[in-house]
């Protein structure tokens, strides 16, 4: 399925919202997380802070109890004896000597072979910073072990010039603490570490069960102050959103929401596009089809016209062409009575005026007969003619002008042709006066009739100019004219009188070797398929007349 | 004995040439301008063969072919217009031929021949 860009759009759009929506929403969320986080963090500093001043109230007591036992040994170990059996988890309590080389002096609890250099190190850090009211330094986790690591708090305070209280502590960093739901701070897992980066060797406590350390992510970090010495760090991460579930699912709740709002806007409008395309595509259809039959009435009125037009024009044509028959009548018969006169009292010249007389009338009375052929279209009335002397009739009505012989072949018997004698001497007038046309220079023309048994076959040759392929193409079109003077109707009617006595007319020619038109007409007369349209021609054609 | 032409015409010049021609044939010729005129002569009779247009002033030829009824001389019509429903008609009575104007003379002596010898 293709989205409408308009809908495409709208999915983005609305899908865009959601997303910036959900992202706002998670930074928010965020940055409360971050702030409650710290804030917890803060406090859980304090109390560590208050963890590490309680070791500091520790060890200046029993500073103060030693000083005034004068730093007695043996009342020493009674002293700090408690110390490593409580449950404060001290294993060692000792005093130690403050000079370059510090020694233990006295000592309860684990025995401490060898001072050390970290110590050591942190024995002379106290001591230099002690003041008048004492100095508690605690040392980095140390010992050769990975598993049990030690820490030990070292405190120097005036009242004991040369010694310095010592305690010290194991831990074991890899197991961490577990936490106990409810309880303060439960619900951050928190590493603590005796320097003030993180270092995983100096990792002293940490409560994250099921948590990598060092913690990484969204953690917070508090450097709390330790003595006198470096501080320790605290790095917090939250076990679970501070901001609660329902803050934290907000943002996706937004997205999810917004989502489904984008997917539901992009149907509604893909919907109405589609509605609203299905609209335009029906009424541009109904336009179109509206369109169309106007212009089909405005055709079918211009044509109605046009016919109208013909129609006059042809009832005109008809109605002049009859009244032309009656003067070209009375002109033959004149014509005939001065050949009559002539044979009396012969004269060359008037006999060869009268002969293009003759013709030219002649002429005249086939472009009228053919005008009028064209017009009715009126069904032959068949009877059976002689067709030679039709042919002699014909011959007779045109006689050739100068420089044409005619040649009819004569025929051992009379050929019957069953025809409609006026329309069959019109196809012979027609063709006849075309071949005498068709010699301007001269020739012959050669007429002759033959029985082919079932039908009657008449010939006209003249050795004129002949035809082309192209010209015998349209030779029988209404109209079509290769000459200067005439219509164009002749053949085209020659063409609809043998159809319509079911004959055939044709034609052989070359250009520059003359033409023969053959016609033939059968003598029983098969019935011509006539079409509704052709009835109808003929029926008002009729009703014209 | 001469034979008797009834000739009838609406055309003076028809008429007249017609006429000459027929008279130069050997006919006698009883020339008429119109269809009553016509009626009335073969109703009077004594003709061989009439010889009469189609449309004429009065009855038309057609008309004094059907109206001299039964049974009729010997006809033939001439006509330079084509009423195919009245030509029908006419052949339908009996008319001996029907000629299309302009038409060659020897054409129409040739059936008055026809006509005559028979």
């Amino acid at each position: 399925m293709r989205l409408r860009p308009l809908s495409f759009v709208v999915l983005l759009v609305v899908a865009a919202i959601a997303v910036a929506g959900f992202i706002t929403t998670r930074q928010v969320v965020h940055d409360q997380e971050k702030r409650l986080l710290k804030q917890r963090s803060d406090e859980a500093g304090l109390a560590l802070t208050g963890a590490t001043s309680s070791i500091q109230s520790t060890l200046s007591a029993l500073a103060a109890t030693a000083a005034l036992q004068k730093a007695d040994p043996a009342k020493f170990d009674a002293l700090a004896k408690p110390l490593t059996l409580g449950k404060t988890g001290f294993k060692t309590a000792a005093l130690i000597s403050t000079g370059d080389a510090p020694t233990v002096v006295a000592s309860a609890g684990r025995a401490i072979s060898d001072v050390g250099p970290v110590r050591a190190s942190a024995i002379h850090q106290a001591v230099a910073k002690q003041g008048i009211t004492g100095a508690l330094v605690g040392t980095p986790l140390f010992g050769p072990s990975q598993t049990v690591r030690q820490i030990g708090f070292v405190y120097a305070t005036p009242l004991l010039p040369g010694l310095a209280v010592y305690i010290e502590s194991d831990v074991r960093p890899g197991d961490p603490t577990p936490v106990t739901a409810g309880a303060p701070f439960s619900e951050l897992a928190v590493a603590v570490y005796a320097v003030p980066k993180v270092q995983a060797d100096q990792l002293i406590i940490s409560t994250a069960t099921g948590i990598k350390v060092p913690l990484r992510g969204d953690t917070a970090s508090v450097k709390a102050p330790f003595g006198a010495g470096q501080p320790w760090l605290m790095v917090t991460k939250a076990r679970h959103p501070l901001v609660g579930s329902v803050a934290t699912a907000t943002p996706w709740a937004l997205l999810g929401a917004g989502l489904l709002a984008a997917l539901l806007a992009t149907a509604v409008v893909e919907t109405l596009s589609r509605r609203r395309e299905y609209a335009l595509a029906v009424a541009d259809a109904r336009t179109k089809e509206l369109t169309q039959s106007l212009a089909d009435l405005a055709a079918a009125h211009e044509q109605l016209i046009r016919q109208e037009r013909l129609a006059a024009i042809g009832e005109l044509a008809s109605t002049i062409g009859h009244e032309l028959r009656n003067p070209l009548g009375v002109i033959s018969n004149a014509l005939f009575l001065l050949r009559s006169d002539i044979a009396k009292a012969p004269s060359e010249a008037s006999s060869r005026h009268l002969a293009t007389a003759e013709r030219e009338v002649s002429a005249a009375t086939v472009i009228v007969s053919d005008l009028l052929e064209f017009a009715r279209q009126r069904e032959p009335v068949m009877t059976e003619i002689d067709a030679g002397a039709l042919v002699d009739e014909a011959l007779g009505v045109v006689p050739p002008p100068s420089g044409i012989s005619v040649d009819r072949r004569p025929t051992p018997s009379p050929v019957v042709a069953v025809a409609d004698r006026d329309m069959l001497r019109q196809v012979l007038l027609n063709l006849v006066g075309n071949a005498y046309q068709a010699m301007p220079d001269g020739g012959s023309v050669t007429v002759s009739i033959d029985d082919t048994g079932d039908a009657a076959r008449l010939r006209v040759s003249d050795t004129g100019v002949g035809m082309s392929e192209e010209v015998r193409a349209k030779l029988f079109e209404p109209f079509f004219t290769t000459k200067a003077r005439g219509v164009g109707l002749g053949l085209a009617v020659c063409k609809r009188i043998i159809d319509a006595h079911s004959g055939t007319i044709t034609v052989d020619s070359q250009p520059g070797a003359g033409s023969t038109f053959t016609v033939t007409l059968p003598k029983v007369r098969v019935p011509r398929q006539t079409s509704a349209a052709d009835e109808l021609r003929a029926e008002s054609a009729g009703a014209a007349q | 004995m001469t034979p008797q032409v009834l000739l009838a015409d609406d055309e003076q010049g028809m008429r007249e040439t017609l006429t000459d021609i027929l008279s130069a044939a050997g006919y006698e010729v009883t020339a008429v301008s119109d269809g009553d005129q016509a009626f009335a002569e073969i109703m009077r009779g004594g003709y061989d063969v009439i010889v009469m247009d189609v449309r004429m002033p009065g009855r038309d030829g057609v008309a004094v072919v059907i109206d001299s009824g039964a049974p009729p001389p010997p006809v033939i019509l001439m006509t330079a217009y084509a009423v195919e429903e009245r030509l029908r008609m006419a052949r339908a009575e009996g008319v001996h031929a029907v000629v299309q104007k302009p038409f060659a003379a020897p054409y129409l002596l040739g059936l008055v021949a026809e006509v005559v010898a028979a």
